[in-house]
């Protein structure tokens, strides 16, 4: 939090910063339950508002499986371009656990603070 | 009616109507650009393509086959602006710097449309190097006086830097903070240092080994692209400076060419070569074309490389090739032309009997006592050893002059002959006659000197038609003929009985006899022996045998045969 004095403080960008901050966290989450392909992804994360726009999502997914937390494999698809389909991998089962643990820490500690204080 | 395009977005063809088509590939290129800097770049982009193909197959059915303007819209709403992906996620987290990283987005080069004077490329390079936009200016007004060249490379670089239109890039142009990342960043930075204490107390090595791994990957990946970087940046650079180099060099001749040049008196001396006025603009602008594109495509390769722009203009790189082909087939043309214009070479021969006199003493009449205007460069020795032509101004208008040449044989009969040959070159045999007709050339006979002109004359505003006169004079056995020292560079070829090189027989008397000339009075002549066989010195190469010679020397490679007379001279 070094740059506090360049922040825009407006509501609508501080949810949407907030958003993609956490897509990380559901696309893991979306993908513990089995495997998809993008747009399955999207239509699950647009059920939840997370994703504003879809373009997001992709370079997400790749960054994810360039670190070797996701996995993918190729699907004929009878209506469309061949489908890739994502896939946890070992290494990405365990960081969702991990970033799972602390996401609900942060929450709860969120929580705590908003309420105590408002 | 609306005019369709066919494309194919990732194996699916669509038809889709053109402005909807050029809507979507201005989209699609502005994404490219986006994640041109991004390791993974061509694949995100595939996917992302993938589910555009995906989403405009939604929009087309049996009864609507064709995508129009709003299903693309459509599209661009579901998918997001570039700029709304967020250039955080292309930033490669596992930087050694990270805050570094955070804090500044790539600085590229852009024009500046806010600041701009005539096209934005100076405070653009002034924010590139971040520096004031007036010395870049400055810098560039200055340039101007170094022939121009900045006139050219702000010409290339306007053509080929692409303009800061969206905030990212005009952001991405000063290399600033992009300050929207900054929430997002933190977060993630926050469940980082959670899941690093994590990982401590719990103590788990595996994931410490992943995590050097990576390290080790990521850092090795981003050594390796520096030093492509690099590379590119250098190669960049020596392109630019060839370029550069290339383009002075080329300036100047142009300039060489159309202002002035040493020996030529006056630019229009191009009304002497070329046939008509058109005709040596034809073949000037196809030269400018076929030296020009080069140089400009490799300034315009230095500039791309350099500065890391991915971005290419088809329509620069298509138009220049096309100028190019034009300009060959140009040149080409007129070469061509030209050539027709010296197709038919003829030759005229004049033959004049000489009364018979005791020493025929040949002298030479000076150009400068020919032509009262001679160019005083003629003193040198080095150009009568030349012999090129001369582009003369007169108030008759421009002449041809060119030198003459001599020739001395043994005669068939008793009598002594001298035998003038014109020629020239022309379309036609019959225009090349004439040509050979008009070459002015006077020679006297006072008592027993032959005295020759040293050059010959064109009339005012004949055009250069390959020229030459030749002298050949035919003496009888007996005869004795004195060279004056006027000569020396006049007597082409002489054959003598001792092989003497035709400068060294001037001041002296020589006699005809059966095997050429005899010199009278050579006491002090070192006689070239017949067992030196070959003779380097600073006039130039000298080989010969009973038969044959070879001289290689100022006036071009010559070969002599006893057997057979036959000279030829290659330039």
């Amino acid at each position: 939090m070094a740059k506090e004095d360049t922040l825009k403080f407006e509501p609508a960008a501080a949810q949407v910063q907030m958003r993609k901050g956490v897509l990380e966290l559901c696309i893991l989450s979306i993908l513990s339950q089995g495997d998809a392909y993008p747009t399955e992804i999207i239509e699950k994360l647009k059920e939840t508002k997370l994703v504003v726009v879809e373009g997001t999502l992709y370079p997400l997914l790749t960054r994810l499986k360039n670190a070797g937390l996701l996995g993918y494999r190729w699907e004929e698809s009878t209506s469309g371009p061949p489908r890739k389909y994502y896939k946890l991998t070992e290494t990405g089962a365990q960081y969702l656990k991990e970033l799972q643990l602390s996401w609900h820490e942060l929450v709860e500690a969120v929580n705590k603070t908003i309420t105590q204080n408002s | 009616m609306n005019k369709t395009v066919t494309i194919n977005i990732s194996g699916i063809i669509f038809h889709i109507e053109e402005d909807a088509y050029a809507n979507l590939s201005h989209y699609l290129s502005a994404i490219k650009r986006h994640f041109a800097d991004t390791e993974s770049g061509n694949e995100i982009m595939s996917d992302i393509e993938a589910r555009i193909a995906e989403l405009l197959q939604q929009k087309i059915s049996v009864s609507k086959q064709v995508v129009v303007a709003d299903d693309v819209n459509e599209v661009i709403a579901v998918m997001g602006k570039p700029e709304d992906f967020g250039a955080e996620q292309t930033q490669n987290e596992n930087f050694s710097q990270q805050e570094f990283s955070h804090e500044k987005i790539k600085r590229r080069l852009f024009r500046n449309p806010d600041e701009k004077a005539i096209g934005g490329v100076c405070s653009g390079l002034a924010a590139y190097f971040n520096v004031d936009t007036v010395w870049v200016r400055l810098a560039m007004f200055l340039l101007i006086f170094f022939g121009g060249l900045s006139i050219w490379v702000y010409i290339v670089m306007w053509l080929i830097i692409p303009e800061a239109k969206t905030t990212a890039e005009k952001l991405a142009m000063r290399g600033e903070t992009a300050n929207i990342n900054n929430i997002a960043q933190s977060l993630k930075d926050e469940a980082n240092d959670l899941k690093n204490r994590f990982d401590k107390n719990k103590g788990k090595y595996k994931r410490q080994f992943y995590d050097t791994a990576e390290t080790v990957r990521s850092n090795f990946g981003s050594a390796l692209n520096m030093v492509f970087n690099i590379i590119g940046r250098t190669i960049g650079l020596i392109f630019l400076m060839l370029g550069g180099l290339f383009l002075v060099a080329y300036i100047a001749f142009l300039f060489g060419v159309t202002i002035q040049n040493g020996n030529i008196v006056n630019d229009n001396w191009k009304e002497l070569l070329f046939q008509s006025s058109p005709h040596y603009a034809l073949a000037l602008i196809s030269f400018i074309i076929i030296f020009g594109i080069p140089v400009f495509m490799l300034i315009y390769a230095g500039i791309k490389l350099l500065f890391k722009i991915r971005y290419s203009n088809r329509w620069l790189n298509r138009s220049a090739g096309i100028v190019w082909l034009c300009g060959l087939i140009m040149g080409f043309a007129v070469s061509v032309n030209t050539y027709l214009q010296f197709k038919y070479s003829e030759r005229v021969r004049a033959v004049v009997h000489l009364p018979n006199t005791d020493t025929l003493v040949v002298k030479l009449n000076a150009a400068e006592n020919i032509v009262p205007d001679w160019n005083s460069n003629s003193d040198d020795d080095d150009e009568k050893l030349y012999r090129g032509y001369h582009f003369e101004h007169s108030e008759k208008g421009y002449a041809i002059l060119g030198y003459a040449a001599l020739e001395v044989v043994e005669s068939d009969n008793d009598s002594t002959e001298l035998i003038i040959y014109r020629s020239a070159r022309g379309s036609s045999e019959k225009e090349a006659n004439e040509n050979a007709k008009d070459i002015l050339y006077a020679y006297s006979q006072t008592n027993n000197a032959l005295i020759f002109d040293e050059v010959f004359a064109l009339p005012p505003h004949s055009k250069f038609k390959a020229q030459h006169l030749y002298a050949k004079l035919k003496l009888p056995k007996g005869k004795v003929i004195y060279f004056d020292k006027s000569v020396k560079y006049f007597l082409d070829d002489a054959d003598n009985t001792t092989n003497t090189w035709e400068g060294d027989m001037i001041n002296r008397r020589w006699k005809m006899t059966g095997n050429g000339l005899q010199c009278l009075d050579c006491d002090n002549l070192n006689e070239r022996s017949e067992d030196e066989k070959v003779i380097i010195n600073s006039r130039g190469i000298h080989v010969h045998d009973k038969n044959s010679e070879v001289n290689i020397d100022r006036n071009g490679i010559r070969v002599k045969s006893k057997s057979k007379k036959k000279s030829g001279e290659d330039e």
